[in-house]
Formats: structure tokens, C-alpha cells, sequence
């Protein structure tokens, strides 16, 4: 099953880095399972954000070949990118990109786009009560702090069916418990969709007995 | 709000209201214009199908100048066949009629019923062809052995009788339809013997100065009662449409023939006319195009206000279609109801229109024409789909 959803990296190169000295990632052969957790670690302005950039369809700028199961995506259209990102891959973007307009809980609730609710909303609030944002509920995203807005992004990319879940520094401004509250339930929840998860900015803090290291 | 309901309301959201406004105003006028100049030219064409003197055709009239240096000359007056191939030559004419005069004395009697003798009146008589005459009587034919003699008389007759003879002796004043009743006897001599016929008056023409009778009649006539002589004449009447009146006016002037010149300056405003006409559809043309500009304006200003939300929608996997479906359901709605204000705002305009006309005695088409409705609807199918094909470019 998860065969099918293996991310590989086939010599990916970005088109800024070109010069720049060998690494782990770029311009290798790389494959990531389906189910196993990764951690990119690099020196800002590397190209940590610009792997999530590729690996969910938004940065064409690269050479060599991205491939999920046997499908290239570098000849995916943007409707099949739109698809993939519906019914495979769920970010959580270093920008966020949340709808300060709305809710947090219409924010959370607009991840599964058009698909049914892969949750019952007990559990989204069971989720919401434990990152301690259960009484922020209704209110505006454009009016919560920084960090409330990052938790309102991590649910909602919880908060779907996904083989891969990216996530590009989610943690930057939380603090220690809700960081350890967050990064317990998406391993959990990792497992339960049997899903891969790629992360950035993992601090030394946790254990990361768990996670494959990959160095830019 | 569920998923699909907080969409439409980031969507709509973004929009802003000036600009929305702005598109509208910029379709409706544009859709207006269209509509306007695809009625008007059916009202145009109308009137110059019903009304023929309007701004169609023209009717001319031409005779050979009397001066004082031809006036001896019996002959130099009238037209001959060269005379017509010149005309005919240029190309701009539609037909040319060539009134027959009577080779005969014709003198009319009108008999006043209780008193001895009556009026009576050396005359004269003439004939043209039926499609020159503005206003052919039902009853304008004539047939070898008829007794009664149709005749067509010059509207200003009655006229200078009604309000210069009649008032001056104290008789009453004549409407056409009374004229119409009288009888009165034509007695015709010639070479080859007499006739008396019964006149009657069944029609008048403001075209045509003469007193007119069937063609059949007049040929009947010249050849029964004259010796054998060809017919010239020294009238024609020609017809041309309005646009080409300067090419025969040249001619005439070169030729010192005369005309009425009140017709060629009619026909010199109505090419006048039809230049500005031309004009306005230009102008228009380039207001219809800069609305049209303006609406595709916005549908960019539209998405580009939209561009966060429409990006980030598509980044957490919302389908561009349901985002292009809503823009053009939207724009559909308001193209639909532009649509239907300019259909409105152009009946309102044809109301007014009608008044004005009938103020001038114009009969003008009943309602919008066919036309301009198709035309309006496939204008607005047309821009919903510039619209549509402007949004399908959506990327990220």
C-alpha cells in the first residue's frame, strides 16, 4: 500500500541552488516511504521550504524528476496537483495561509475542501482542547496571536484523509508544551493514516529516535 | 459556515463593490449601444420601405431650360434619346420615367347642375409611368371603350383654390374627398376627329406638378385623335437614391437643365445624414469597445483582488472548477441582468422615440426588433465567455 505512495527524488535540483555543493537531498536519488517520518535539517536559506515547495506542486523551478508511486509529477497539470493536494499531500505552510476573514473553526473545518469529514467534530474538538485553542474557536483568525494561528494551521491539516503530511516549521512560535502536545498528535495521527510525514525546524528537544534525518 | 459556504464568502468577500459597479456600468452602456444602433437601423430601414421619401429614394424631376435664346425653337426643349443615354450613363440612377404630353386640344367643363353652360378650361394632360406617381389611386386604370377618365391633380391646385380662389369670390372651401365626387366633362379634338369623356379627380400628388392621366389613356388618345408624329417629351422624372443625387446634380449643372433644387438640397441633407449616421455607428463602435474593455477589466481586477484566497484555496486542494463556476455563475447573473436592464432602458428609449416620431407623422416599427434582442443576447453570451475564458487561466 504504501509502494504506491512513495515520494522519490530523482536528481531534483533547484535552479537557485545550482553551484552549490553536494548534500543529502539535492541532485540525488532519494526515496521516501509512505508511513516513515523524515526531518529535513539545514542552515536557513538552503532550501528546506523550497523541498515543501516541490514536493507539493508550488515550485517548478528545479531540474531532475519528482515522482509519487510511478506518477511524475513534473508532468502533473494543475487540476492533478490540486487533486493530489485534496486527496494525498496536506502542508502546513511556513506563511500558514489561513483566512484571516474566517473563523478558526471555519479555518479548520475547510481542509477537507470537498470531501466528506474525515473526523467527527468530537474529535476536532478533542484535538482543539489539548492544543488549547478550543476557546478561540469563533473568532477571527486575522485576531489571534502568531502562535494561536499556528495550531489553527496544524488542524487543519489534521484534519483530512492524507498519505503525506508536510509540514514546514510548524513549531516556530509555540511553546514547549503546546510544541510537545502538537508533535504527539500528528505522530498519532500520522500512524493512524498509515501516513508519511516530512517535517522542517524539528527542534533538539524532542525525540527524534522516531525520524530519518535528511541534511541539506 | 460549512466549507463551500465559507468559499463563496472569501470569494465574494474580495470584491469590491466600485469596481463591480464600474463593470456593470461600463456592459450596460456598451450593451445599450449595440442594442440602440441594431434598433435604430431597423427603424431606418423601416421608414425607407414604408415611407420611400424619407431617406431612400428620391424623385426628380428635370426639364431642359427656356431661354430667350431657344424660345423659337420648338424642338430644343426636349429630350432626347442621347439626353437619356447620358443620364442613364452615369450610373446612379435608379429609373427614368418620361412624361407623354397630349398632342390634342383638351378642354374641361365642369357643369354646375340648374345653370346653363359652367366653367370650362383649355387644359393639358400628361402621363408617366404608375411607379413614379407618390400616390397611385385604387381606381387609377383606364381601358379602351371606359367612358370615365381618372384624373391625378397637383395637391397645390386644391390648395391655391382653398386658400386664395375660394375666399376671394366667397365659395365654400373643398376637402379631396368632396373633390373626389365631382364629374365633369373632357372634350378632346384633334386632327383626326373629337371626343367628349367624363372627368373624374381620383387622387392628388405633391410629387408631380401636372395634371396626370393613365398612360393607357394618353396613348390612346395621341394615336386616335393626332396625325402619326413621334412623342418627345420634355419632362423626365428619375428616381436615385439620396447618396447619389450630388453625381446627377453635376450633370444637370453641366447639361443647364432644370430641377426642383429644394429636392437636391433634401438629397444633399440626407447623405449629410447618413455621413453622420456613419459617424455615430463609429463612435459608437469605439464606446462599445472600451465598456467591453472595461468589463474584462474587471473580471482581472476580480481574480487578482482574489488572488490570496483563490491561491491558498486551491493550495489546501479546493478544485479550480468549483472557484471558475462560481465567478461565472456570478457573472452570468450579471450579465443576465444587464441584459435585461438594457432591454428595459432600450424600450423606454423606443416609447420615447415613438412620440417623437409621430410628432413628425413617422410610423416607426411596433416594437424592438427581433434583432436587437438576439443581438443583445449574443453580445452578453459573448462577453460571458471572453469573461469565462479569462478566468479558466486561473493558475497555481
Amino acid at each position: 500500500m504504501s509502494d504506491s505512495f512513495t515520494l522519490r527524488l530523482q536528481q531534483v535540483l533547484p535552479i537557485p541552488l545550482v553551484g552549490r555543493g553536494a548534500n543529502s537531498i539535492w541532485h540525488q536519488n532519494i526515496s521516501l516511504s509512505c508511513g516513515r517520518n523524515y526531518q529535513i535539517l539545514a542552515p536557513s536559506g538552503t532550501g528546506k521550504s523550497t523541498l515543501i515547495g516541490i514536493l507539493n506542486g508550488i515550485r517548478k523551478d528545479y531540474t531532475g524528476e519528482v515522482f509519487l508511486g510511478d506518477e511524475n509529477l513534473n508532468k502533473a497539470s494543475l487540476d492533478r496537483w490540486v487533486e493530489i493536494r485534496r486527496k494525498f499531500i496536506s502542508t502546513v505552510y511556513q506563511d500558514l495561509r489561513l483566512f484571516d476573514q474566517l473563523t478558526a473553526a471555519e479555518n479548520i473545518s475547510l481542509s477537507g475542501g470537498f470531501e466528506d469529514p474525515a473526523f467527527s467534530k468530537e474529535e476536532v474538538l478533542e484535538w482543539c482542547v489539548s492544543l488549547q485553542i478550543e476557546g478561540k474557536l469563533n473568532e477571527k483568525v486575522g485576531k489571534l496571536s502568531y502562535g494561536q494561528k499556528q495550531r489553527v494551521a496544524i488542524l487543519r491539516a489534521l484534519n483530512r484523509k492524507y498519505r503525506w503530511l508536510l509540514m514546514d516549521e510548524p513549531f516556530s512560535h509555540l511553546d514547549l508544551d503546546n510544541m510537545r502536545t502538537a508533535f504527539d498528535l500528528i505522530k498519532e495521527q500520522c500512524k493512524v493514516q498509515q501516513a508519511g510525514l516530512i517535517i522542517t525546524g524539528l527542534d533538539h528537544r524532542f525525540n527524534q529516535d522516531e525520524f530519518e534525518t535528511l541534511e541539506i | 459556515m460549512g466549507p463551500r459556504k465559507s468559499i463563496t464568502f472569501l470569494l465574494r468577500k474580495t470584491q469590491s463593490p466600485l469596481q463591480l459597479i464600474a463593470g456593470i456600468f461600463g456592459s450596460f452602456v456598451g450593451i445599450f449601444i449595440v442594442g440602440l444602433a441594431v434598433q435604430l437601423y431597423a427603424e431606418y430601414t423601416h421608414l425607407i420601405s414604408n415611407q420611400g421619401n424619407v431617406a431612400g429614394y428620391q424623385f426628380i424631376i428635370i426639364n431642359k431650360k427656356v431661354s430667350a435664346l431657344n424660345t423659337l425653337k420648338r424642338d430644343i426643349s426636349q429630350f432626347s434619346s442621347e439626353d437619356l443615354d447620358r443620364i442613364r450613363d452615369l450610373g446612379v440612377v435608379e429609373d427614368i420615367g418620361v412624361f407623354k404630353s397630349n398632342q390634342f386640344s383638351v378642354e374641361g367643363i365642369l357643369q354646375i347642375p340648374g345653370q346653363n353652360g359652367g366653367f370650362g378650361s383649355e387644359m393639358f394632360l400628361e402621363s408617366v409611368e404608375d411607379q413614379f406617381i407618390d400616390q397611385t389611386p385604387e381606381d387609377w386604370n383606364w381601358k379602351i371603350g371606359d367612358e370615365t377618365v381618372p384624373l391625378i391633380l397637383p395637391t397645390d391646385f386644391l390648395n391655391l383654390y382653398n386658400f386664395n380662389f375660394a375666399p376671394s369670390r366667397g365659395l365654400p372651401v373643398l376637402s379631396q374627398k368632396t373633390t373626389k365626387l365631382a364629374r365633369f366633362s373632357i372634350s378632346i379634338s384633334g386632327e383626326k376627329g373629337q371626343e367628349t369623356f367624363v372627368g373624374r379627380i381620383a387622387g392628388y400628388s405633391s410629387r408631380i406638378n401636372s395634371i396626370l392621366v393613365p398612360l393607357s389613356f394618353m396613348e390612346f388618345a395621341n394615336e386616335k385623335f393626332t396625325a402619326n408624329t413621334p412623342q418627345k417629351s420634355g419632362k423626365i422624372i428619375v428616381s436615385i437614391k439620396d447618396d447619389k443625387i450630388a453625381t446627377l446634380y453635376k450633370l444637370i449643372k453641366e447639361l443647364d437643365w432644370e430641377t426642383n433644387e429644394d429636392k437636391l438640397r433634401s438629397g444633399k441633407f440626407a447623405a449629410i445624414l447618413e455621413l453622420l449616421i456613419s459617424i455615430m455607428v463609429l463612435v459608437g463602435l469605439l464606446i462599445v469597445a472600451v465598456s467591453f474593455s472595461s468589463t474584462i477589466l474587471y473580471v482581472i481586477l476580480a481574480i487578482n483582488k482574489s488572488r490570496y484566497e483563490i491561491d491558498t484555496l486551491m493550495l489546501i486542494g479546493v478544485p479550480r472548477t468549483f472557484i471558475v463556476r462560481w465567478y461565472i455563475g456570478n457573472l452570468g447573473m450579471i450579465n443576465a441582468f444587464i441584459g435585461i436592464g438594457a432591454g428595459i432602458a432600450l424600450i423606454l428609449f423606443k416609447n420615447k422615440l415613438d412620440e417623437f416620431a409621430a410628432g413628425y407623422s413617422y410610423q416607426l416599427l411596433e416594437k424592438l426588433h427581433f434583432t436587437t434582442y438576439l443581438i443583445i443576447c449574443s453580445t452578453l453570451l459573448f462577453i460571458t465567455l471572453i469573461q469565462y475564458l479569462r478566468i479558466r487561466k486561473l493558475d497555481r
